[in-house]
C-alpha cells in the first residue's frame, strides 16, 4: 500500500513540477510595420521563446534579415529597404529541433507608398480652419495607422493564444479513443482470419 | 524527442521511413491476440507521457517511456510507438508526418534494443539485479534515442554538432527519471500482475 501511494506521488510530482516546458509546437506570430518586421514567439500557454533565432525570409528559402528574441520573447527586426518587398515569412528557432513559421502580412503601406501620399495634397484654403490645412495627410495616416494597430493588438493575442493553446483533454481523449478503436480493428481482423 | 517538421534533409528522412516501415513489418508480425489489449494501453501511456514535463534549468524535456514499452512489447514497439506518435502529430501538431518516419525509429528501435538487452536481467531472482536491469532498461532507452536523435541532425547538417550534444546533455536527467519511473512500474505491476511480468522473457517476441 505504501508503495502504490509513493509510485501516484512521484507520477503526481511530475506533472506538478513542470513550471517551463517545450511544447514540441513553438509558435510564432509577426507583423510587418513600415519597415520593421514586429513579434513575439513562445510555446504556448504563456512560455515565451527566450534569446531564440528569428530569420526574415522571403519564402523561398532565402534569409533576408536575423535576430533574437528578449527576455519576453518578442522581437523587433529592421529590414534594409532592398529586401522589404520580398519579406514573407518570419521562421523561429527554438533550440533542438524545433521550428516556427509565420506568414508575414505588412499592417502598414511600404515606405515608399507613404512618402508619395504625403506629397499629393497641398492644404485646402479659404472655408476649411488653419487647423485643418496644418494637418497634412502624412500625419493624419500615422494616426490612423498607430491607432488601428493598437485596437488590432489584443485581437492579434487573443489570435495567437487561440492558436497557441496546447493539447486539451479533448484531444488527449481523442488519442486515447483512437488508440482502442485501432486496437478493437486488429482484434476484429484477427478473428475473422481465424474463421 | 520528436524533431519538428522541416528540420531533417531528404535522405535522413527516406533512411527514417525505411527503418520505420521495416520496423513496422517485423512487429505487427509478431503482435499475437492476448498482447493487443496491452499494447494498447502501453500505446495510450505512451501518446500521453510527452505532455509530463521534467524541467532541466532553463528548459525541460518529457517522458518517453522507451525502457517500459520496450521490455513489454519488444518489436511490437513500433507499431505502437508509430500510432502514439502519428496521433500527437495529427491532434496535437508535436513532431510531424514526414518527419514520423524518423521520430519513430529514434524511439522504437532504442526500446527494441533495450528488450534484448535486459529482459534477462530485469526477470531475474536477485532484487539487486532486478532493480539494476529495470534501471538500466529506462536510462538506456532514453540515451540511445537521445543519440539516434542527434545522429538524425548530424546527418542532416553539421553544423547540427552543437545541438546535438546539448540534446543528449539535456536529456541525461530524464534517463536517470525514466530508469527510475521503469524500477517502480515493473515493481508495481509484479505485485499487481506478475503474469504480465512473467511474459517479458517470453522467446520470439
Amino acid at each position: 500500500m505504501k508503495k502504490k501511494t509513493f509510485l501516484f506521488l512521484f507520477i503526481l510530482g511530475l506533472f506538478l513540477c513542470s513550471k517551463e516546458g517545450i511544447c514540441h509546437r513553438v509558435n510564432v506570430y509577426a507583423v510587418l510595420n513600415g519597415d520593421t518586421v514586429e513579434g513575439e514567439g513562445g510555446f504556448g500557454k504563456g512560455r515565451p521563446c527566450i534569446s531564440c533565432e528569428v530569420i526574415i525570409s522571403d519564402g523561398e528559402g532565402n534569409e533576408l534579415k536575423r535576430d533574437k528574441t528578449d527576455q519576453e520573447g518578442k522581437f523587433k527586426v529592421q529590414v534594409p529597404q532592398e529586401a522589404l518587398p520580398k519579406v514573407r515569412k518570419v521562421i523561429l528557432e527554438a533550440g533542438p529541433g524545433h521550428r516556427g513559421e509565420w506568414e508575414v502580412v505588412a499592417t502598414t503601406p511600404s515606405a515608399e507608398g507613404a512618402k508619395e501620399s504625403s506629397q499629393s495634397m497641398p492644404p485646402e484654403r479659404g472655408l476649411y480652419t488653419e487647423v485643418a490645412a496644418n494637418i497634412q495627410e502624412s500625419s493624419l495616416r500615422k494616426i490612423v495607422r498607430e491607432e488601428v494597430r493598437n485596437a488590432l493588438s489584443p485581437l492579434a493575442h487573443e489570435l495567437v493564444a487561440l492558436r497557441e493553446s496546447g493539447p486539451g483533454i479533448t484531444e488527449i481523449i481523442g488519442g486515447i479513443g483512437y488508440i482502442f478503436g485501432i486496437a478493437g480493428v486488429i482484434l476484429y481482423l484477427r478473428s475473422t482470419k481465424k474463421r | 524527442m520528436h524533431i519538428s517538421e522541416g528540420i531533417l534533409s531528404g535522405p535522413v528522412l527516406i533512411g527514417g521511413w525505411a527503418l520505420t516501415a521495416a520496423g513496422l513489418g517485423l512487429g505487427l508480425r509478431r503482435l499475437k491476440e492476448e498482447d493487443v489489449p496491452k499494447s494498447a494501453v502501453l500505446a495510450s501511456a505512451f501518446f500521453v507521457a510527452s505532455l509530463v514535463h521534467v524541467p532541466i534549468g532553463p528548459s525541460s524535456a518529457h517522458m518517453l517511456l522507451i525502457g517500459l514499452t520496450g521490455l513489454f512489447l519488444g518489436w511490437v514497439s513500433f507499431p505502437v510507438m508509430f500510432v502514439g506518435l502519428l496521433l500527437q502529430a495529427i491532434l496535437f501538431q508535436y513532431g510531424g508526418v514526414v518527419v514520423l518516419g524518423v521520430n519513430t525509429m529514434i524511439m522504437a528501435l532504442p526500446a527494441v534494443l533495450v528488450h534484448y538487452l535486459f529482459r534477462s536481467v530485469a526477470l531475474s531472482k536477485s532484487p539487486w539485479l532486478k532493480g539494476i536491469g529495470r534501471f538500466l532498461s529506462g536510462a538506456f532507452g532514453v540515451g540511445l534515442s537521445a543519440g539516434m536523435c542527434s545522429l538524425s541532425l548530424v546527418l542532416t547538417r553539421e553544423g547540427f554538432w552543437t545541438t546535438s550534444k546539448l540534446i543528449f546533455i539535456a536529456h541525461i536527467p530524464v534517463m536517470v527519471l525514466e530508469g527510475l519511473l521503469t524500477v517502480f512500474v515493473v515493481g508495481y505491476l509484479e505485485r499487481i500482475r506478475p503474469e504480465l511480468v512473467r511474459k517479458i522473457g517470453v522467446e520470439g517476441l
